[in-house]
């Protein structure tokens, strides 16, 4: 029976390799064509953040704590000491070998003669031997539990030997007796319970499909206690928001996050704070929804403002972007760039974002315009020193390149003219583009009624391409044998004949 | 001598009333006309045909002009003991005859007479090109065949046109006929439709449409995508790629059961390339095409399609990388000259498609994005210009002023030249879609009627179906009434 069901619930955690997704917490889902994960990590930061790291770290509990210090500590140069001291010290409180393994050999590789660098064998001896008894304790009460054929104490073993496996590290196993409470549950909040854990696990997991799936089992089930629904919506909805923003929905992510309710608070702590969802939200709407639907879903709206209050630069660079006043926006927006990809969950996205927002603004900012200069254009879009800007207009500047892959994937509808520097905006002529259209669609009209005329009469003729042996027309060769074939005509002269 | 004379001259004039009735009589006389001239010993041997000759009219006595042409073209062949006698070589007495009558005939007496007047131009065609002259042989094929006016029926003739131009190198001579649109074979049906007589002129087409009337020689699947790939490749040596691209659409869409001729994979690689020179990519494959046809062009024609791979994603470096590997494959297909002129044509398109970007830019920048060869700012130059010259693109060339040599081109939107002229460009278009559309409406009414796809038709067979079935289901459901021992065994026990 046992094993029976392992084997069933095995087959949601198929493609991630369970211990490389939980480094940094990563999908393994390969994004931006980029695998790295594995080999080391997705980006290196230089830049010092803006964060304070102790605030921020405090901010969260659980396992999401040290997944967050070991991806900032391996990513960023500046911060990398400090974060993978917390992130060992955080390790040596819980249960989970291998992340403090992980850690040590980490920090070891920016500071090997650090005293935190070397692996404390006594200590990892000992844990092992304490996680290896429990183990065994646990699933010993859950077979005794499984004799007695009582319902709720057979969850309960479960819940107890799921939550060890979390803790300790071992996903997969965790994911498997989580889903084995199944069975179990009698109410709807032990459901609800289950389906939160579940959540969790796969959002470490990085199996973001198995995070959508519970999240919609979730929303079916709300339907009794008032309370616990308004305890559990935001939370969902936040899940819910990070499984899209992972899968690359930006839109539907934006949504998501701001029909998330205030009274998340930090509540949600395990996977993410409030400040989080103000920036996951902000950044998605930025990036996927048009200048009216900004102002309209995401600053006039009540709810997620409290949320923005936390994090006041991103309304600030929301409400630049529907001002038009879009270098400040971007600006903003450049200056938190290394926090953000220092973010667990924003990492992998923020060039993607950051591209969309930047292109969206390009496109707002010439709609006006019949002709705009080059030089007007750079001056907001080129960030950094005013020094390197004298040349910003050339074919070769990477203002002017971005410029024309834009226009070449038929973002922007405008050419460029390198004489005078302008951006001037195409107005083709539509009396003409319809005329040539009518007169390619009757081209092709024509063309395609003669192949098909062709064809019926060939058919008709019986001279369809066939196999040698079974020419229909074989039979004539007795009949017409006299008629000269016309294949021959180059290698003798026709007979004649009276 | 001169009573035989009067006989052969004697041909039945062309009613000028239009009438059935007098049709019918014109049809007759020439039958029996046709079958005077037939019979053997007409003309004595002692006699010397070339009088007759002399004194009768092509264009009038077309039948006896023929068949005593023919009748003197075998004298001189039993005489000398060859097949081609000198007299019927080009500057001959035969030939010069030959070439007249095929100038002036008159079609419709010829109708009567199609096998006789053809094996004369097949003999024409390989005396020229044995004494490889055969650009005049190809002229004279030429003027039959548009003085015939098969209209529409693909003859072996056609074939023989074709192989004539492409043997002489003088393209533009069959030209007259490969822009003709092709749409009738002709078929050995048993049911010819007599309604009209091979003299009227106003529906030749299904009388003639028939192997019995000798108009083409027995034609195999080989001949008619023959044609069009010769074709084909007249119009690419001209560089016309639209309508060479129109005619490998021809072949590579024709109808197949269970097997895939060479010529068809040959054409299909020429497709790719008079594509790819002619338009810079790759359209659709005809829908009609099936999808097996389309797998075996596809395995068979590799390399071609990894080159117009790389052509289209504007990737230079790939592509003449492609070229140099596939050297062996163009140079085993013949295909070297077509490949070779994919370096202009993609500078062409490179340049074409910077209208697209910018609207105005230097020479250097477009020298700098082309990159197809190491070329000095001046043959580019040129080379843009030509491009405009010659309508590939619209734009200008203006010099700087001060004298450091920097060249301003000045793009503008679309490819068409100037709106006075556009309206001249839309007319043309329009009249020759228009001619193009006749020519198939007539061809597909009369296709609907060989093929007995007429509205009145359809809903009899339909009717005369349902008979049937009923008819079926009558006797069907009385052989289960009487009871079938097995069916009870399986049933639930009715």
């Amino acid at each position: 029976m046992d094993l029976l069901q392992s084997d069933m619930t095995d087959a949601p955690s198929f493609p991630y390799a369970t211990q490389t997704a939980a480094i940094g917490g990563m999908d393994t889902e390969t994004l931006n064509g980029n695998s790295t994960i594995s080999t080391g990590p997705f980006v290196r930061v230089d830049d010092p953040p803006k964060f304070e790291l102790d605030s921020y770290i405090a901010n969260y509990t659980g396992r999401t704590k040290f997944n967050r210090l070991y991806l900032i500590g391996t990513c960023s140069t500046y911060l990398s000491v400090e974060a993978l001291k917390a992130a060992i010290a955080e390790a040596k409180s819980g249960k989970d070998l291998s992340r403090y393994e992980r850690a040590v050999q980490a920090l070891s590789e920016v500071a090997p003669h650090d005293a935190e660098a070397v692996v404390d064998r006594e200590w990892a001896e000992r844990l092992q031997k304490v996680v290896k008894s429990e183990t065994d304790r646990l699933e010993h009460e859950l077979r005794g539990y499984k004799n007695n054929l009582i319902k709720e104490s057979i969850r309960m073993g479960n819940e107890d030997l799921g939550q060890h496996y979390h803790q300790t590290g071992d996903l997969g196993s965790a994911f498997k007796a989580y889903s084995r409470m199944r069975d179990f549950c009698t109410t709807t909040s032990h459901i609800a319970s289950m389906l939160f854990k579940i959540i969790t696990v796969s959002i470490e997991r990085g199996d973001w499909l198995s995070v959508q799936s519970n999240v919609h089992r979730l929303r079916g089930l709300q339907s009794k206690p008032d309370d616990e629904h308004s305890k559990n919506s935001p939370k969902i909805w936040a899940a819910l928001g990070l499984a899209q923003l992972n899968s690359g929905n930006y839109l539907e992510a934006a949504t998501s996050f701001l029909a998330t309710e205030p009274t998340l608070g930090d509540s949600y702590n395990e996977v993410l704070s409030s400040n989080d969802v103000a920036v996951y939200g902000g950044l998605c709407a930025l990036a996927s929804m048009d200048r009216n639907d900004l102002q309209r879903r995401v600053l006039d709206n009540n709810s997620f403002r409290n949320f923005l209050e936390l994090e006041p630069h991103i309304r600030r660079a929301i409400s630049f972007f529907c001002n038009s006043k879009f270098r400040p926006c971007l600006e903003i927006l450049e200056a938190y760039r290394a926090d953000y990809l220092l973010d667990i969950h924003l990492q992998r996205h923020v060039q993607t974002l950051y591209t969309r927002i930047r292109t969206k603004s390009i496109q707002q900012y010439i709609v006006p315009f019949n002709r705009v200069s080059l030089d007007s254009m750079a001056n907001i879009f080129v960030l950094g020193n005013s020094a390197t800007q004298s040349n910003q207009t050339d074919l070769n500047s990477t203002f002017v390149q971005e410029l024309i892959g834009l226009i070449q994937d038929g973002t922007l509808d405008s050419r460029i003219d390198l004489e005078s520097h302008v951006l001037v905006s195409s107005q083709g002529d539509k009396r003409i583009q319809v005329q040539e259209a009518a007169l390619d669609s009757l081209e092709n009209y024509v063309n395609e009624a003669h192949l098909r005329l062709i064809r019926a009469n060939i058919v008709r003729a019986g001279l369809e391409v066939r196999p040698l042996a079974d020419d229909r027309r074989a039979k004539l060769e007795e009949r017409g044998g006299k008629r000269s074939a016309i294949g021959n005509l180059f290698s003798r002269v026709p007979g004649m004949k009276p | 001598m001169s009573d035989l004379l009067a006989r052969l001259s004697a041909v039945p004039y062309r009613p000028h009333v239009v009438t059935d009735a007098a049709n019918e009589d014109y049809d007759r006389q020439l039958r029996e006309f046709v079958a005077y001239l037939k019979q053997p010993g007409l003309i004595p041997s002692t006699s010397d045909p070339n009088e007759y000759l002399q004194a009768l009219s092509p264009s009038k006595n077309s039948l006896s002009f023929l068949y005593l042409l023919r009748f003197q073209i075998q004298q001189a062949q039993k005489r000398t003991k060859r097949d081609l006698p000198d007299s019927i070589q080009p500057g001959g007495n035969l030939w010069n005859l030959a070439v007249r009558f095929l100038r002036s005939f008159d079609p419709i007496q010829i109708r009567y007479s199609l096998d006789e007047w053809r094996q004369l131009v097949d003999l024409v065609a390989s005396a020229a090109v044995t004494s490889s002259k055969a650009v005049l042989g190809l002229k004279a094929t030429r003027d039959a065949l548009e003085r015939l006016s098969p209209s529409g029926i693909f003859t072996s003739t056609h074939l023989l046109l074709v192989k004539l131009a492409l043997h002489s190198s003088a393209y533009t001579y069959a030209l007259p006929i490969t822009d003709q649109l092709l749409c009738h074979f002709p078929t050995d049906t048993e049911h010819v439709h007599h309604e009209y007589f091979l003299c009227s002129e106003q529906a030749p087409n299904t009388a003639l449409v028939t192997d019995a009337s000798g108009i083409s020689a027995k034609l195999s699947y080989r001949d008619h995508l023959q044609y069009f790939l010769y074709s084909a490749m007249i119009y690419m040596a001209l560089k016309k790629w639209t309508q060479a691209s129109r005619c490998l659409n021809v072949v590579i869409a024709s109808p197949t059961a269970n097997a895939v001729s060479k010529i068809m994979v040959e054409a299909y690689k020429k497709w790719i390339l008079a594509n790819l020179l002619g338009q810079g990519k790759i359209p659709s494959t005809p829908k009609m095409i099936s999808p097996h046809v389309i797998r075996v062009y596809q395995s068979l024609a590799r390399p071609y399609i990894s080159l117009a791979e790389a052509f289209e994603k504007g990737d230079l470096y790939k592509m003449s990388n492609e070229i140099d590997l596939g050297q062996a494959i163009w140079q085993a297909d013949k295909n070297t000259g077509l490949v070779s002129q994919l370096f202009e044509a993609f500078d062409k398109f490179v340049i074409v498609k910077l209208g697209r970007t910018f609207s105005a830019l230097t020479i250097a920048d477009v020298l700098q994005r082309t990159s197809s060869s190491p070329k000095c700012p001046r043959e580019i130059e040129e080379f843009v210009a030509s491009l405009v010259m010659s309508n590939s693109m619209r734009a200008s060339l203006s010099h700087s002023p001060d004298d450091n040599g920097t060249t301003m081109l000045r793009l503008s939107l679309g490819s068409q030249t100037h709106p006075f002229y556009r309206e001249e460009h839309i007319r043309a278009k329009l009249m020759r879609a228009k001619t193009a559309l006749d020519t198939i409406a007539q061809g597909v009414t009369q296709t609907d009627q060989t093929l007995e796809l007429s509205q009145e038709n359809l809903q009899f067979l339909a009717k005369s179906q349902k008979w049937s079935v009923s008819a079926e289901k009558v006797v069907s459901s009385g052989d289960i009434g009487g009871g079938d021992i097995d069916e009870d065994l399986m049933g639930d026990g009715q």
